[in-house]
């Protein structure tokens, strides 16, 4: 029922996108395909971070660290890429690395410690921000080179063979060879020339979410969040289930972190500016499931797509009015789905063993 | 026949406390054996141990024969030992097949729930129990959970099962229901360990019987030939009553008079509930847990808001008054949970007592306590309900259940009330402290004043009460007097069915 649910959903768009292709206006075209560009762009970290903190918070830990989890993955992605000759995927592995021992030093104090996880969550904020930020001082002088992540047409441009089949070599760069078509050839090079950590990342996220639901480590993440004790009681090793769960999600944090930096092709001070509480309030609009949160970050990043849109169209706002935007919608959607979704119920509850 | 398990010697020391002291255990494969004992007795000290959840300081298990450690429920669970715990270890929020396959270390890393689910259905059908396996666990009653967890524990190839209280959640006919199906497992060669404080049961059901008292075993006794008042001796280690003497029932006015009453709330609200309780008289309530128990309780004393219908105690229209205005009435309210609602652990025992009383005279005056008075009153309970506590400087937290009861109970009661709400009050008391506690409130009745009895006991409303009232999702099911009093009866109105 439910993956029919997502067929349909999705044979709804591709219709939608083929029809609008071939009948809209080219103006239209154009700004549309720029805004679901921009949003994929956006949505993408959101997206990765909250699919990491849906198993942080399944298996019972609310990790409220992801922010400074994130902003310690985007300066050591940072300085990991123009460590390794701007290489961007050496350089979030670092990143990551960087992420994954905060989430250790989290772990270890929520789990093993029992600390309020509310309070060390905050922390963690805290002293990331600081520790960046310092470190960013340090090291800000020194020439970063950065390359972002390659686009699947520069990518597929290089295969032997098929490459000159697939792209166009054009005066813009690389195109997907979809650019001849008539009539919807560049609206869809446009939506789909993406940056290939976007396809990637949904891959993966399809992949998170069918680990959760349908694989014995899946199972046992959601139930560790439920009801530890039974679980004990059933042979399953609590502890070790939650410093999995956080070690992940601390894992995809720093990822997140590092594609916001490898986008912007810079750092600077607190970067992630929110981004890691957005990704916390995507896992609950997303109903504590991967795909629904990657939902939930294409919903917080079209409200900030929102704002090139605007501006595309010339209406003349505030700056500082468009800049609220991201963050009104994650209060409205928040403040309607509260309690309309089931919260794991041993959330921040710390567990102790008998 | 060879015995199955045995228990030899097994010690298990905590800090301060020995709870376990050289105890012996042998079951009979095949066999149903009752393991019983009062609160604080062992038992589930040494279930615990069994079930790898504690180590055992020292002492010997055997189990067919072999000399086995058990370091954790994992190995208890693959030496073939399953336990079905009071409260149920299951998860609400998953459905019934993904508990059963929980943790089953035979789990491919993609789980075939499908396959799973068919093998369960199957399993569940040679027990007469019809099971959705795709039901989520929150969905279902109380007694298809028990079930749903005795067949888990067979599922994974338990030999012996554990049951810890099983009838405690149940109405007479689920219980017989889990007889039968207690009795079937037994044919089929499986064996049993039945906790229990509840003698008739044991003595049904039950092949053997093993009683621990103070950490320490008894020699085991067959259940046949054994009664009732045997048993009880041999738990709490001298004769004792198990029958309460009454007076006469002779009903005065009202005191209690609830007119259509209901409440607001997804769970238990009240839901048109109307009876009066008179002078004289103790009105029982039975009922499954989480049937509106608390929320009548709730009405009654002004904890929660009634938003329909009208509540009157000696006349007054008490309906959504405040609960110091509706105590002033002399009620007196002894709540079912009494860490809660009850006491202060923190505060001292001489503290406590004041609770209710402490801004009138002569408790104090002008806004100051009157510690002499406060004292002196506290030394008269104390003495009065017979609460062991080494001072009234003491702290209520540190006194065991039953005197922590008393406590509440001589507060309560030596305010001289007229009405008296009890909610639950020997739950987790020993056999001793029950028959106080039951002497207390039989003596209030006698005195003319009114009782309401709240209990999901059902032996003790049957006892105590002069008539009951039974409640199933928030309505009176029915109000039966004394000559009406009839198990069969009682239990299906508990169901909710009504004839």
């Amino acid at each position: 029922m439910k993956q029919k649910k997502g067929l349909i959903i999705g044979v709804i768009v591709v219709l939608a996108l083929l029809l609008i292709g071939l009948f809209a206006p080219e103006n239209f075209k154009n700004t549309l395909a720029s805004f679901i560009a921009q949003d994929l762009r956006i949505a993408l970290p959101l997206a990765i971070a909250a699919a990491g903190l849906v198993f942080g918070e399944r298996s019972g830990v609310l990790n409220l660290g992801a922010e400074g989890m994130m902003l310690t993955g985007a300066l050591f992605t940072w300085i990991g890429t123009a460590m390794f000759a701007g290489n961007p995927w050496l350089g979030i592995l670092v990143g990551m690395f960087s992420s994954l021992l905060i989430a250790l030093l989290f772990g270890f104090l929520v789990i093993t410690l029992r600390s309020n996880q509310t309070v060390i969550g905050v922390s963690m904020n805290i002293l990331a921000l600081g520790l960046t930020s310092t470190i960013y001082r340090v090291v800000q002088s020194m020439e970063m080179k950065i390359t972002g992540f390659p686009s699947l047409s520069d990518l597929l441009a290089k295969i032997p063979g098929l490459g000159d089949v697939l792209t166009n070599k054009t005066a813009i760069g690389t195109q997907l060879a979809l650019v001849d078509i008539p009539r919807i050839g560049s609206f869809l090079d446009t939506i789909f020339s993406q940056n290939i950590m976007i396809y990637i990342g949904i891959i993966l996220i399809i992949f998170l979410n069918f680990v959760l639901f349908k694989t014995d480590l899946g199972l046992k993440v959601r139930a560790v969040g439920e009801y530890p004790k039974a679980c004990d009681t059933m042979g399953i090793n609590v502890y070790k289930i939650r410093y999995g769960s956080v070690l992940f999600s601390g894992l995809l944090t720093g990822l997140a972190g590092g594609l916001l930096v490898l986008d912007i092709k810079t750092f600077v001070e607190n970067v992630t500016a929110g981004k890691g509480f957005i990704a916390i309030a995507a896992v609950i609009f997303g109903k504590y499931t991967p795909i629904g949160a990657l939902g939930a970050s294409l919903v917080f990043g079209g409200a900030q797509a929102v704002q090139y849109l605007i501006q595309a169209i010339g209406l003349k706002a505030p700056s500082d009015l468009m800049n609220m935007i991201p963050y009104i919608v994650t209060i409205v959607a928040l403040a309607g789905f509260i309690g309309k979704t089931h919260v794991p119920a041993a959330s921040t509850k710390p567990y102790t063993k008998e | 026949m060879a015995p199955i398990l045995e228990m030899k010697n097994i010690v298990k020391q905590f800090p301060g406390v020995l709870a376990n002291d050289n105890v012996n255990l042998t079951v009979e494969k095949g066999s149903i054996h009752a393991l019983m004992g009062e609160n604080g007795a062992g038992k589930s000290t040494l279930m615990n141990i069994l079930y790898g959840l504690y180590a055992p300081s020292s002492g010997q298990i055997l189990f067919n024969g072999k000399e086995i450690h058990i370091t954790s429920p994992k190995h208890a669970i693959e030496h073939g030992i399953g336990m079905v715990h009071q409260h149920f270890m299951l998860i609400p929020a998953l459905s019934v097949i993904e508990n059963v396959v929980l943790g089953k270390p035979e789990n491919k890393k993609v789980l075939e729930l499908k396959s799973d689910a068919e093998a369960f259905v199957a399993l569940g059908a040679r027990y007469n129990m019809k099971i959705d396996p795709y039901a989520l666990v929150s969905d279902l009653a109380v007694g298809q959970q028990q079930r749903v967890e005795i067949l888990k524990s067979i599922y994974r190839g338990a030999e012996l099962l554990i049951l810890d209280e099983p009838t405690a959640v149940l109405t007479p006919q689920e219980v017989t229901e889990l007889f039968k199906i207690m009795n079937q497992l037994k044919e089929e060669g499986k064996t049993i360990i039945f906790i229990s404080h509840k003698l008739k049961e044991v003595l049904t059901i039950c092949d053997t019987i093993t009683v621990l008292r103070l950490g320490k075993s008894q020699p085991s006794v067959p259940s046949a030939g054994t009664t009732k008042e045997e048993l009880a001796e041999m738990m709490v280690g001298r004769k004792v009553f198990l029958n309460v003497d009454k007076g006469p029932y002779n009903p005065g006015e009202n005191v209690l008079r609830m007119d259509h009453v209901f409440t607001k709330g997804t769970h238990g609200a009240l839901n048109d509930v109307s009876f009066e309780i008179k002078k004289g008289e103790i009105l029982g309530i039975a009922g499954v847990d989480g049937n509106g128990q608390d929320a009548l309780i709730d009405a009654i004393t002004g904890l929660c808001k009634v938003s329909e219908g009208k509540i009157f105690i000696k006349g007054n229209d008490m309906t959504n008054s405040s609960p110091r205005d509706i105590l002033e009435q002399k009620v007196s309210h002894i709540p079912a949970d009494r860490h809660k609602r009850g006491m202060v652990s923190a505060m001292t025992v001489k503290e406590n007592m004041i609770l209710i009383s402490y801004y009138k005279k002569p408790f104090s005056s002008g806004g100051f306590l009157n510690w002499k008075f406060i004292e002196k009153n506290a030394e008269e309970i104390v003495e009065t309900f017979r609460v062991k506590t080494p001072s009234i400087e003491e702290m209520s937290g540190k006194l065991s259940g039953g005197n922590q009861q008393k406590v509440v109970l001589g507060r309560e009661l030596s305010r001289d009330p007229d009405f008296v709400i009890a909610a639950h009050p020997v739950r987790g008391l020993d056999i001793g402290a029950t028959e106080y506690v039951h002497e207390c409130l039989v003596a209030e009745r006698d005195k003319g004043g009114a009782v309401l009895l709240v209990s999901t006991e059902l032996d003790e409303v049957l006892t105590l009460a002069d008539r009951i009232a039974v409640m199933y999702e928030g309505r009176i099911m029915g109000i039966l007097d004394k000559e009406d009093f009839d198990i069969t009866r009682i239990g299906m109105m508990m169901a909710g069915q009504n004839q």
